[in-house]
């Protein structure tokens, strides 16, 4: 089955879930904490930009 | 009954919620998620009367369904029974794809090759998904039944999501509250927290 439709991204779905900003905190401190070697440096780049590297790799 | 929306990247996950699955249970959240997908599971329906059409409800709601028959034998408890809530689900997915082709598109996976075609032989002459009831087999086989066609996940990224999200269980389930990750109050936390791994590791 081929998907067309777009990413979400964590923020999107963060609201599609209806999360509060204190419990996506919370997750991301968790999920920083436990897999610092992926996620550190804080390399969670805003939604725009996250888009903008995805329509590259499309390219 | 009023028809819900299709969101055109939900995924109905008809799995069965047991301790033994849960390494398989989240492999498909972190797979589904990797694949840019969106699962939704009974978890946060509650029973009575109602139960059954809210069930439905999701199915109607969701573009795919997945449904796993990998546990159809006996249970430990007394009575000893099958569970015959997936095949139900999965019965009412077809049903509804049947009725609506365009808008529902059903996967029926199992562990064991040529099992299903015995347990439920009405299903003969469909291709199942046949994961082996590994975590790597679960990545294969939703790469098998899903592609995208501009960012093609690979099994290895999709495995290394889940190994992530495998962290993060026994934080998320102490902070919720939650007595195992087959709770509502935990699902929400389990998914964000994927889908915000497979943001920082396979898009940034």
């Amino acid at each position: 089955m081929i998907i067309t439709t777009p990413i979400p991204t964590a923020d999107e779905m963060a609201k599609r879930l209806g999360l509060g900003k204190k419990r996506v905190a919370m997750i991301r401190e968790i999920v920083r904490k436990n897999s610092a070697k992926f996620v550190n440096g804080n390399r969670s780049v805003s939604s725009s930009h996250k888009v903008e590297v995805r329509e590259k790799a499309a390219s | 009954m009023k028809k819900p929306q299709v969101e055109p990247d939900s995924v109905f996950l008809n799995v069965p919620y047991d301790k033994k699955f849960t390494n398989i249970y989240l492999a498909y959240l972190s797979g589904l998620v990797s694949l840019g997908l969106n699962p939704k599971a009974t978890l946060a329906i509650p029973g009575g009367v109602t139960r059954l059409d809210r069930i439905f409800a999701l199915i109607q709601s969701c573009r795919y369904s997945l449904h796993d028959l990998s546990r159809v034998e006996l249970d430990r408890t007394y009575p000893p029974t099958p569970r015959f809530n997936m095949p139900m689900e999965l019965g009412m997915a077809v049903a509804w794809a049947k009725l609506n082709p365009k808008e529902h598109t059903w996967f029926v996976f199992e562990s064991q090759e040529r099992r299903a075609q015995k347990s439920i032989s009405d299903l003969n002459g469909t291709d199942c998904n046949i994961h082996g009831g590994t975590e790597e087999g679960v990545m294969r086989e939703l790469c098998n039944a899903f592609v995208r066609r501009k960012r093609r996940v690979t099994v290895p990224e999709m495995l290394a999501v889940h190994r992530e999200l495998k962290k993060q269980v026994p934080d998320l389930t102490r902070r919720s509250g939650a007595a195992s990750v087959f709770e509502s109050r935990i699902f929400d936390d389990l998914l964000f927290a994927a889908t915000d791994l497979r943001d920082v590791m396979l898009l940034a």
